[in-house]
């Protein structure tokens, strides 16, 4: 299942979104960016809960406000800070899912349930942050969906739960035909989850990289003043002031392993290029 | 809808303590009172504000966001509080006044018996305004505020009242007097009554589908 969306716009009093991204069939796209980038507004007006003023999203070609019922039920959905009513019980959301999804599988979802330690007679509101978190990820992964639009869905998880949604999330990208967009602060999950990634600052799309180009190719260079002086700044996307000097991150890691064997090299990951490239926005150079 | 109206449903089953509580007291008072047409009326009423809550617990932590995610259409949503509401509030009134008759019935003559019958169904249409007043409302200002409306708009039309029977009093005593001039029989009011609850549903189902429509979470 393809999501696009297409030079969408949506403006607030402080903040503009405006962005542009794909999420290919059978690829898990990450999107990332600092508390208050424009995440949750992109989810939202992905799933049509907020009205862009400008642009189009369409999902396997059709536009997202337009979805008919039956094409809402290939989306399962994680949102950070809503999901089902706390006054409803898990044998409840069962009841109810089973009527809204034709795929729903309510015995591997109570057997899900089951393993995961979550009861299902107690009403959500008494859940813990983790049981609610783990409720919601069984929920979207629960009627065969093709398309999961997961907003930070390992939030609040201990280690051992992150770890098993993140192997379902695997499992669940063996059918080559589905698609995952999925935020999260935790960026190893996403290392070891997407394929690409998109990052977000301010309302706008600053990279898009693949994971393995980004975990390959990019690094961060640790120079002295002099050193930077004398640097071939070709390369160098983002630069920031530091105590010994400056730390720049570079696409074209091999490039200075090569020609400046002296210059300090740290892998690169996603920390580093938002570190790098939030900072560089707002004058770190 | 059925999705809604099973998650409605159980959401009505977790207060149902309090449901069955508010049923046993209008039956007691109806059958102490030897008043089934006060219990039928109080029961609705009661009923309605029950099913009304609904929306508060879809309301609660944020609740509406997700639900707006699920496979259904706003408008469904919107259509499914005033079919639940309604189909909720009618069972305990037809409860109330089959017990009633039940426990009362056999010392009633057949006037008495029409006179209950048509307050049962007078209860259900004043339902059916209720509902196209208080959605609306509820969902346009939410649950919180919607009740602030409520207590306004009941303020305004008190005041309403209270300002024609003391500041109006001839021209309202005129008003009476030609209404009764019409001389419509019991069968023709009913009528009258079922059809302006009837246009006030349509139009506050549009002016719910559109709140809803322009909604954004």
């Amino acid at each position: 299942m393809t999501l696009v969306l297409d030079g969408v716009k949506k403006k607030y009093s402080r903040f503009e979104l405006d962005c542009s991204m794909q999420v290919e069939s059978g690829t898990v796209t990450g999107l990332i960016g600092r508390n208050g980038a424009g995440k949750s507004t992109t989810f939202k007006s992905v799933l049509s809960l907020v009205k862009p003023d400008a642009g189009t999203i369409t999902i396997n070609g059709t536009e997202a406000h337009k979805l008919t019922n039956k094409e809402k039920e290939d989306i399962g959905v994680v949102l950070a800070e809503t999901g089902f009513s706390g006054y409803l019980t898990v044998k409840d959301v069962s009841a109810m899912m089973a009527a809204m999804y034709s795929r729903f599988d309510k015995k591997e979802f109570a057997k899900k349930c089951e393993h995961f330690r979550i009861p299902m007679n107690q009403k959500i509101k008494e859940f813990s942050t983790g049981m609610k978190a783990k409720l919601k990820v069984l929920a979207a992964l629960s009627h065969e969906a093709k398309l999961l639009v997961l907003d930070e869905p390992t939030a609040g998880l201990d280690v051992v739960a992150r770890d098993e949604i993140l192997d379902m999330l695997r499992e669940y990208m063996e059918n080559e035909e589905n698609s995952i967009l999925i935020s999260s602060h935790i960026s190893t999950d996403l290392e070891g989850l997407c394929d690409d990634i998109y990052l977000i600052d301010d309302g706008k799309i600053v990279l898009h990289e693949e994971t393995n180009v980004l975990l390959d190719e990019y690094g961060v260079l640790k120079v002295t003043e002099e050193q930077y002086a004398k640097l071939d700044k070709g390369y160098i996307l983002c630069s920031k002031k530091e105590p010994h000097g400056y730390s720049c991150l570079t696409n074209q890691k091999q490039f200075y392993q090569e020609n400046y064997p002296d210059v300090v090299i740290e892998k690169g990951d996603i920390d580093s290029v938002i570190g790098l490239m939030i900072t560089d926005k707002r004058g770190g150079r | 809808m059925k999705g809604l109206l099973i998650k409605d449903i159980r959401l009505m089953m977790g207060q149902k303590a309090s449901v069955v509580i508010i049923l046993i007291l209008g039956v007691f008072i109806g059958l102490s009172q030897n008043d089934i047409n006060f219990a039928v009326s109080y029961i609705a009423f009661v009923g309605t504000v029950f099913a009304l809550s609904t929306i508060s617990y879809d309301s609660f932590e944020n609740g509406m966001t997700f639900l707006m995610t699920l496979p259904i259409q706003r408008k469904t949503y919107a259509l499914e509080k005033y079919v639940f509401s309604f189909t909720f509030s009618g069972i305990l009134a037809t409860i109330v006044c089959a017990v009633g008759m039940v426990v009362l019935g056999g010392n009633m003559e057949a006037a008495q018996i029409q006179d209950v019958l048509s307050n049962f169904g007078a209860s259900l249409m004043i339902v059916v305004i209720l509902l196209s007043i208080m959605i609306p409302v509820h969902l346009k200002f939410g649950p919180e505020k919607g009740r602030m409306v409520m207590l306004i708009v009941a303020g305004i039309v008190m005041g309403g009242y209270y300002a024609l029977t003391q500041y109006f009093t001839e021209e309202t005593m005129q008003a009476l007097a030609f209404l009764k001039e019409i001389n419509l029989s019991e069968l023709q009011f009913g009528f009258v009554f079922v059809a302006v609850a009837a246009v006030m549903l349509l139009i506050s189902l549009a002016v719910s589908v559109k709140v809803l429509k322009n909604k954004e979470y």
